[in-house]
């Protein structure tokens, strides 16, 4: 959409639709490119007043218009979440972080974890493989844990398991590492329970290393 | 923070947000953004316009507002803006005299509104509401427009009779004024002579491009003109001292440049606006 009276902030737009989807622009050739943004902007109904939010509403377009099936792209809708996701995670606004101790006991004390994240279900490994590179034919499961790093503001990709994928579910709702072990047996039916466990406890020290497990529950805060 | 009155300012972008924190080339007297870009902002960006407005003197330039639109209001947006405006203690808020939503979209330009009685009416009354609401004046943006849509009055009485009528400022853009004359062939200072110069609160000053010979637009992305600076001096002799900002959105050139824009600016600012002028305000 552009008009003569504003040109420059029609532009600007365009500008930041190409900046937040800019594996898919980079793909699309120039005329699939013109042609879904144009109408995009002609014919969808913006709601949010913040242009930084447009993106967001250009995926959930892609998904509702089912364009992922007009220009046979299976992994536009993936695509398009995964590059709107890393920008509302950037820039959302600041979390309030729990209170937390930093020693405790990874078994059976509760986890706190850095509130600034979301973990993505996809079928196309779009935070892993060039979009030329995937494999339109093979779609799977895979898990993306994306969140806001504190310290510096960055936003952190991880690939994850299902199994980690729903450790961290899990952890959100205050279960501790054991707890979540028992409940995930009956899903996974672990053949040994404590090697799981160590797998477990491994991977969320790791999780601290990278500033996504904060620590413990503070129990004095009960 | 010292009095922005009669200071120069320059609109504050994340294209050059942490040059502008770590050098000191450029150093405005205030700072103003859209606060639209800003607001329900976390994380990296906040941290960053945090320390900016510890420094820095805040204005508000919206973009959303819509003030002309037959739409409702945008609540949630007012509610938002009014927390952002007390929390960054913003001196002066305004918009723009056009129309941004319609159908219940956003259409992310700036539309022309019709110079008309009705038109008029609606929008004192939608501006007295926001005004009520935010619990503080705006002030009101002639914009650039590039065809008039079913005039009954001319521009300078539909200005005047919405900011009277409303009790609003006025953010006298005097690019705008320029791009408006130069394209609809009328003459800019016989213009900016007929609006309530008693009400202009701040001012805008910004570059634009010609595309034709006959065709300026306000693109806010080139140098001012002497054309343009002519105007504005022209302008300050006419009105008591005020904010001015330069608005430039994109195609930055290096810091120096843009200072020197500030300082012709607010050399114009210094030798019209004397101490005589600033003692009576």
């Amino acid at each position: 959409m552009y008009t003569i009276t504003a040109g420059w902030f029609t532009i600007l737009l365009m500008i930041c639709c190409k900046a937040h989807s800019l594996f898919f622009y980079e793909y699309a050739d120039t005329e699939m490119w013109d042609e879904i943004v144009n109408t995009f902007f002609s014919s969808h109904a913006c709601q949010t007043p913040h242009v930084w939010k447009v993106p967001g509403e250009f995926y959930q377009y892609t998904c509702d218009k089912n364009l992922k099936e007009k220009y046979n792209i299976p992994f536009l809708e993936d695509l398009l979440l995964f590059e709107w996701i890393e920008l509302d995670i950037h820039t959302m606004k600041d979390e309030e972080f729990p209170a937390y101790k930093t020693k405790g006991n990874w078994s059976d004390d509760v986890l706190v974890i850095n509130p600034e994240y979301r973990i993505l279900s996809v079928k196309y490994p779009v935070h892993t493989t060039a979009p030329i590179n995937i494999d339109v034919n093979a779609p799977a499961q895979y898990f993306i844990l994306i969140y806001r790093e504190p310290k510096k503001g960055s936003v952190q990709f991880l690939d994850i398991s299902i199994l980690f994928a729903l450790t961290i579910e899990k952890i959100e709702e205050e279960k501790t590492l054991n707890e979540i072990v028992d409940e995930l047996q009956t899903i996974f039916s672990f053949p040994d329970k404590a090697f799981a466990l160590k797998q477990i406890i491994n991977f969320c020290k790791d999780l601290q290393q990278k500033d996504f497990v904060l620590g413990f529950k503070n129990n004095s805060c009960i | 923070m010292k009095s922005i009155q009669g200071k120069t300012g320059i609109g504050f972008r994340k294209d050059f947000a942490e040059e502008f924190l770590n050098e000191n080339i450029l150093q405005p007297n205030f700072i103003e953004v859209a606060p639209e870009n800003w607001i329900d902002m976390g994380g990296y960006w906040k941290k960053l316009f945090d320390k900016v407005t510890e420094q820095y003197p805040l204005t508000c330039h919206g973009l959303s507002l819509s003030i002309g639109s037959p739409d409702e209001l945008d609540w949630d947006f007012l509610k938002k803006l009014r927390v952002f405006l007390k929390q960054y203690k913003v001196k002066i808020y305004s918009e723009h005299l056009s129309y941004a939503k319609c159908d219940n979209a956003h259409l992310y330009d700036l539309l022309p509104i019709p110079f008309r009685e009705d038109a008029v009416n609606h929008i004192v009354e939608r501006i007295k509401t926001v005004q009520d609401f935010l619990e503080q004046k705006i002030a009101i943006e002639n914009v650039s427009y590039y065809t008039a849509v079913a005039a009954e009055m001319d521009e300078p009485t539909f200005i005047s009779n919405i900011v009277t009528g409303a009790d609003c400022n006025l953010l006298l853009d005097v690019n705008n004024v320029y791009v408006n004359a130069f394209n609809h062939k009328y003459d800019a200072k016989e213009f900016i002579k007929k609006l309530p110069l008693n009400k202009v609160a701040y001012i805008h000053m910004a570059g634009h491009l010609q595309v034709e010979e006959d065709l300026i637009i306000d693109t806010h992305g080139e140098n001012i003109i002497d054309p343009v600076f002519d105007l504005f001096d022209y302008t300050t002799r006419l009105i008591k001292p005020v904010p001015v900002l330069l608005e430039r959105d994109f195609n930055f050139p290096e810091f120096d440049e843009l200072q020197g824009e500030l300082n012709r600016l607010q050399k114009i600012c210094n030798n019209v606006w004397t101490p005589k002028h600033a003692a009576t305000n």
